[in-house]
């Protein structure tokens, strides 16, 4: 008997684990979804920096924004901020980037993302979360009629993108959602 | 030695049932052609006239069908509004059409196996407002709750 029960534990782990692993499983479809309504987020991002870099937003149409572009993020995410003067990169809360950013002392100034895609396909995680990163190239002119000055870059950031399975009510009854939190924007690249 | 015994009759049993069963089917082939027989003889109905109806006129639109338009021919203004003046004038007439300003939107993205997947709940307020900042109109209305006064209460979408 005792020789069978090497056997039989390494039966029960089997099982164990392919339990666990059916459980975990979702289809391919239903992954899309979820991979499709991340990058929409980012998107989304994208447009709420475009209108609060606009310096024709009036004010309380860029402090709504930039409401919703703060909720789009996980609590204490950072923002990276390059320049084509200065090798360093400086991190700035969201909030404060955005504050910053509207505040810019230029005429005109054109914020654009592209080429928005997945570098690492969101992946569960021990803890059930899903966790990917997507990278953007962002375009950014600021134009100053005043002084002539002009600056013109382009820069390449990653995204850390978490998604997780939440509960909320709606109307006396319970809604499971995917929430979508973007983590820390980090610059990979900093051209004219 | 003993030869084992065939059993007797046993060329003749089955030829016999064969017989009863090919004069069974005879017996009724000759029963259906007499009630043919009797269907061809029925004389023809005389032709009855009636007198010419009208066209039906369409049902008149349920009143969730004619919000379920009128709504989404809201979020195709707001998406196409030329500044943001005239996006928020459209959020505010889209507006009347609701109980209140945080009515429920839920968007759906997936569905299987009878089972949603939802975007994170919003309000029909912050969802107007969506439509104006991304200028995108992602998502079509699935369903609609209306109250007893023809306001909407609920909202579902779904991604096209």
């Amino acid at each position: 008997m005792k020789k069978y029960i090497p056997s039989l534990l390494l039966l029960f782990f089997a099982a164990f684990s392919l339990a666990t692993a059916q459980s975990d499983n979702i289809s391919p479809q239903r992954k899309q979804a979820i991979d499709s309504l991340a990058l929409e987020k980012v998107r989304d991002l994208s447009k709420y920096i475009s209108i609060i870099g606009n310096k024709q937003t009036q004010f309380s149409e860029a402090t709504r924004v930039m409401d919703r572009a703060e909720e789009l993020f996980a609590p204490d995410a950072e923002m990276g901020v390059s320049s084509l003067s200065s090798n360093e990169v400086a991190y700035y809360k969201v909030r404060r980037y955005f504050e910053r950013l509207m505040a810019l002392n230029y005429d005109q100034v054109t914020i654009s993302w592209y080429d928005i895609h997945y570098i690492s396909d969101l992946e569960r995680q021990p803890d059930g979360r899903y966790v990917g990163v997507v990278t953007i190239y962002q375009r950014f002119e600021g134009t100053s009629v005043e002084s002539g000055l002009n600056y013109r870059d382009t820069t390449k950031k990653d995204i850390t993108i978490y998604v997780e399975k939440k509960q909320t009510q709606v109307a006396g009854r319970t809604i499971e959602f995917w929430d979508v939190m973007l983590g820390d924007i980090r610059v990979t690249e900093t051209s004219a | 030695m003993l030869k084992p015994k065939m059993k007797k009759g046993s060329f003749k049993f089955p030829l016999r049932r064969l017989l009863t069963l090919t004069l069974f089917c005879l017996l009724a082939m000759g029963a259906c052609k007499s009630k043919k027989k009797v269907v061809e003889a029925a004389p023809e109905p005389a032709p009855v006239e009636t007198a010419p109806t009208t066209p039906a006129t369409p049902p008149a639109p349920a009143a969730d069908e004619v919000a379920v338009s009128e709504l989404e021919n809201y979020f195709s203004a707001i998406v196409n509004a030329n500044n943001v003046q005239s996006a928020n004038r459209t959020i505010q007439e889209a507006l009347a059409m609701f109980s209140n300003q945080g009515t429920p939107v839920l968007i759906v993205i997936h569905e299987e196996n009878g089972v949603k997947d939802y975007d994170e709940p919003t309000t029909i307020q912050a969802y107007l407002h969506y439509l104006k900042d991304t200028k995108r109109n992602l998502n079509f209305i699935s369903d609609i709750r209306l109250d007893g006064s023809g306001k909407v209460t609920e909202l579902e979408l779904r991604r096209r």
